[in-house]
């Protein structure tokens, strides 16, 4: 196994590095995180910027804004956005899961008009699939699609999806098609946001970042807009779905926020303590070996190696040692550790007291912990065929 | 970038399976098992003739393909694979929980082309190439203690002779050589010494996995000539970067372990029908093995960056450390699960369940327990913690 980057990817995170040090970036992820309740980040600068020199969708072709890298820039990119704090959710959403299902199954006309503004850092996206009754078992959903002339009307209710206040379009997934089998019949449509017949409502969450209830009400489509290919858009989402789930961003996110308990705990002494040191050291080993498993899922798909189940280790090792690394991570603060970013006393501007909140979403967004044991137990050691 | 086995490592992997393989598994997982009884003389629980002439014929097997030289650097008659190789073979191993004096002749191997009188030791690592010589080491007196600190050792003023006791000393019984580390005035010392020799006694332990451990007492015991290694400066420095790449190999085997426990406990939660169905379809039962296959391939990556980093000449104690610490509590979880899944019958003889969990019982502990790891782990993380985090803002 080779674990090593080229030299000009080394090179490349050097770069990246630098940028994100830079004090204009700083600075604007110092404001992020003091930012008061209900106020959250949408279209950063931080990502115009990023976007002038190709890196927010670096592995894209340059046609559509990118530098036309390979998934390992990519990575890179990803990986340092979350190791130096910079919010990454509305990258997530925009370049990694809709601006991959347009490239993957959109249209040469979709993929000019949308990608390049995504690229860029002008635009942003985000995804309508859960609905109150239809979560996991995302095949059951209701949003459904009236044919209209040459047609649809839009008619539903999406919830707990993120950044949708902030988004200029979306996939939509519902139904255009009643059948006895519910895998088939459903389409995924591109929709704009802010138009008529969409309405964004805050579903106040335990994270600083809200959930949106979106109400899509007669909202007109074509076959224009159909993402993929009409009832056929179950079969795209579970395509798209392995391939957007690589774990870098999980990985990055739980190494920076164990970071910030061990730089805690060097500051406090705690690390020179056995009953702390040894915990962390575990952490730290198990932080490690799931970036191992990170990084295994990109090396794969650079290779066209594609595997749902190493995808689904990658999402639920990372994950689940989320939790593991706030609750070791409030520990070391004692009752410190639950101070919030309001309180000006609270260590470490209240991150630790934040991501203990943020912490569940991991396990939950874009497939939970028991969707990724059962894809692994399924698929991976076929425990029931 | 590339994280999957290289063609090296392939290599190393396809030769092997004609030894390790899933038919033959579970014939070589019963070669370890002697009979009840600590005796000095190791009579009463010997091997049946059948295991014995098994064990030969897979040692001989594995001179032949190369098993004992595939880290050896080529310009010393080695294949030069590095320990990413060895890592993939040591696996292999787990999965059948084969038993042999493979680990400690090869670690010997890295002492010896490290230490001592190098040019003498040619025709010594020739035949321990081949197949032809086993070596053992002892460094233990006290099983609580790490085996980064090895016990006293007594040397002669001239070197000749060294005065120790040694315990847990693996398949004493079937090697030439105890390669005795010890800690003298010096430091670290090393000394290469005959096993059948009037100073030399041997009584056999009776542990858990019924295997191959003994108490050696050496009085005044010959040195074998040119095997005086030396004490301290470069011995010493050897001696830890020998263990950093034994650690590598028995978290490798670990993970084999780990894997064997599961591809075991899978075939038979998908054969075991309990309330009309296979067991394997009881979520409480499926999600606990996917979950174990998950921390079981994270701990394989893990253990191969360690790998890769020592065969890049980069510092891989902490890795090393980390890797065998979550891959020796891995193997006690996941032996454990294999018997709660198997039922009663996972604990009968008969089972191999029960045998991955003897195994898991004192390999993860063999070269350091999980808790002195730990707090290496930590010891190494404080001191590479002002570089790990530099450049990432927190």
């Amino acid at each position: 196994m080779d674990f090593s980057l080229t030299s000009e990817q080394e090179r490349f995170r050097q770069d990246v590095c630098a940028f994100f040090a830079e004090e204009r970036v700083q600075k604007e992820v110092a404001a992020v995180r003091q930012a008061r309740p209900g106020q959250e980040a949408g279209l950063l600068d931080v990502y115009r910027w990023l976007g002038e020199r190709g890196w927010l969708a670096a592995s894209w072709p340059e046609e559509y804004g990118g530098l036309g890298k390979t998934l390992v820039e990519a990575a890179i990119v990803a990986e340092e956005m979350c190791l130096h704090g910079v919010p990454d959710l509305v990258h997530v959403l925009s370049i990694d899961i809709v601006g991959l299902f347009l490239l993957m199954a959109g249209t040469p006309e979709q993929k000019r008009r949308y990608l390049p503004p995504l690229a860029r850092g002008e635009q942003t996206a985000t995804v309508l699939y859960t609905e109150l009754e239809a979560g996991s078992d995302l095949a059951s959903l209701t949003t459904r699609a009236e044919p209209d002339g040459d047609g649809w009307r839009l008619h539903g209710r999406k919830v707990y999806s993120q950044k949708s206040q902030f988004a200029d379009f979306a996939i939509c997934a519902a139904r255009t098609t009643q059948t006895p089998v519910k895998y088939h019949g459903i389409t995924l449509f591109l929709i704009p946001m802010k138009t008529p017949g969409v309405y964004v409502q805050p579903i106040w969450n335990l994270s600083n970042e809200r959930f949106d209830d979106v109400a899509i009400d007669g909202l007109r489509v074509t076959a224009e807009d159909a993402l993929g290919p009409v009832d056929e858009g179950w079969q795209v989402i579970n395509q798209v779905l392995s391939l957007e789930r690589t774990g870098i961003d999980y990985q990055g996110r739980v190494r920076r926020w164990l970071n910030a308990v061990l730089a805690r705990a060097a500051e406090t002494g705690r690390l020179s303590d056995p009953a702390y040191a040894q915990r962390l050291a575990e952490l730290d080993a198990k932080v490690r070996a799931g970036r191992t498993l990170a990084w295994r899922v990109i090396s794969d798909l650079e290779r066209h190696e594609l595997s749902d189940v190493a995808s689904a280790m990658s999402k639920w090792f990372n994950t689940e040692l989320a939790k593991e690394v706030v609750r070791a991570g409030t520990e070391v603060e004692g009752l410190e550790g639950v101070l919030s970013s309001l309180d000006a006393e609270a260590p470490c501007g209240g991150l630790l007291e934040a991501c203990y909140r943020e912490s569940p979403g991991q396990t939950i967004s874009a497939g939970t912990s028991e969707v990724m044991l059962y894809i692994i137990a399924a698929n991976g050691l076929r425990l029931y065929s | 970038m590339d994280i999957r086995l290289t063609p090296g490592q392939q290599a190393v992997a396809a030769k092997l399976a004609d030894v390790f393989n899933e038919q033959l598994n579970p014939s070589i997982r019963r070669l370890a098992e002697r009979g009840h009884g600590a005796l000095s003389d190791g009579g009463g629980a010997s091997l049946s003739e059948t295991a014995v002439s098994a064990r030969e014929l897979v040692w001989q097997t594995l001179a032949e393909v190369g098993a004992l030289r595939l880290a050896v650097p080529s310009h010393a008659g080695g294949l030069g694979l590095g320990q990413g190789a060895l890592a993939t073979a040591s696996e292999l191993m787990g999965q059948a929980l084969y038993q042999s004096p493979f680990f400690d002749t090869v670690t010997a191997t890295e002492l010896l082309l490290e230490t001592g009188d190098q040019a003498a030791h040619g025709a010594l690592l020739e035949r321990v190439g081949n197949g032809q010589c086993r070596i053992a080491l002892a460094a233990r007196e006290d099983g609580a203690a790490s085996p980064a600190a090895p016990a006293l050792l007594a040397v002669s003023d001239d070197r000749r002779t060294v005065t120790a006791r040694r315990r847990f000393v693996p398949f004493v019984a079937e090697v030439d050589y105890l390669l005795l580390a010890g800690t003298t005035s010096e430091g670290v010392a090393l000394a290469l010494v005959p096993r059948e020799q009037d100073g030399v006694t041997v009584r056999r332990h009776d542990d858990i996995g019924r295997g191959d451990l003994y108490t050696v007492g050496l009085d005044q015991a010959r040195v074998a000539g040119d095997g005086w290694l030396g004490a301290g400066g470069q011995v010493a420095q050897a001696y830890q970067a020998a263990l950093t790449n034994a650690r590598i190999r028995q978290a490798a085997y670990l993970v084999g372990l780990c894997q064997g426990a599961l591809d075991l406990t899978v075939s038979h939660a998908k054969r075991r029908n309990q309330f009309s169905q296979p067991i394997a379809r009881f979520q409480s039962v499926a999600f606990r093995l996917a979950a174990l296959a998950t921390r079981t391939e994270a701990v394989r990556h893990l253990t191969y960056l360690a790998a890769w980093e020592v065969d890049r000449g980069r510092d891989a104690r902490l890795t090393a450390t980390q890797s065998l610490m979550l891959a020796g509590d891995l193997a006690r979880e996941a032996s454990a699960e294999a018997v709660q899944l198997h039922g009663a019958f996972g604990m009968s003889d008969q089972a191999d369940a029960q045998l991955f969990f003897r195994r898991a019982a004192l390999d993860s502990m063999w070269l350091g327990t999980p808790t002195q790891l730990r707090a290496e782990a930590a010891e190494h993380l404080s001191t590479h913690l002002r570089t790990a985090l530099v450049g990432h803002a927190v």
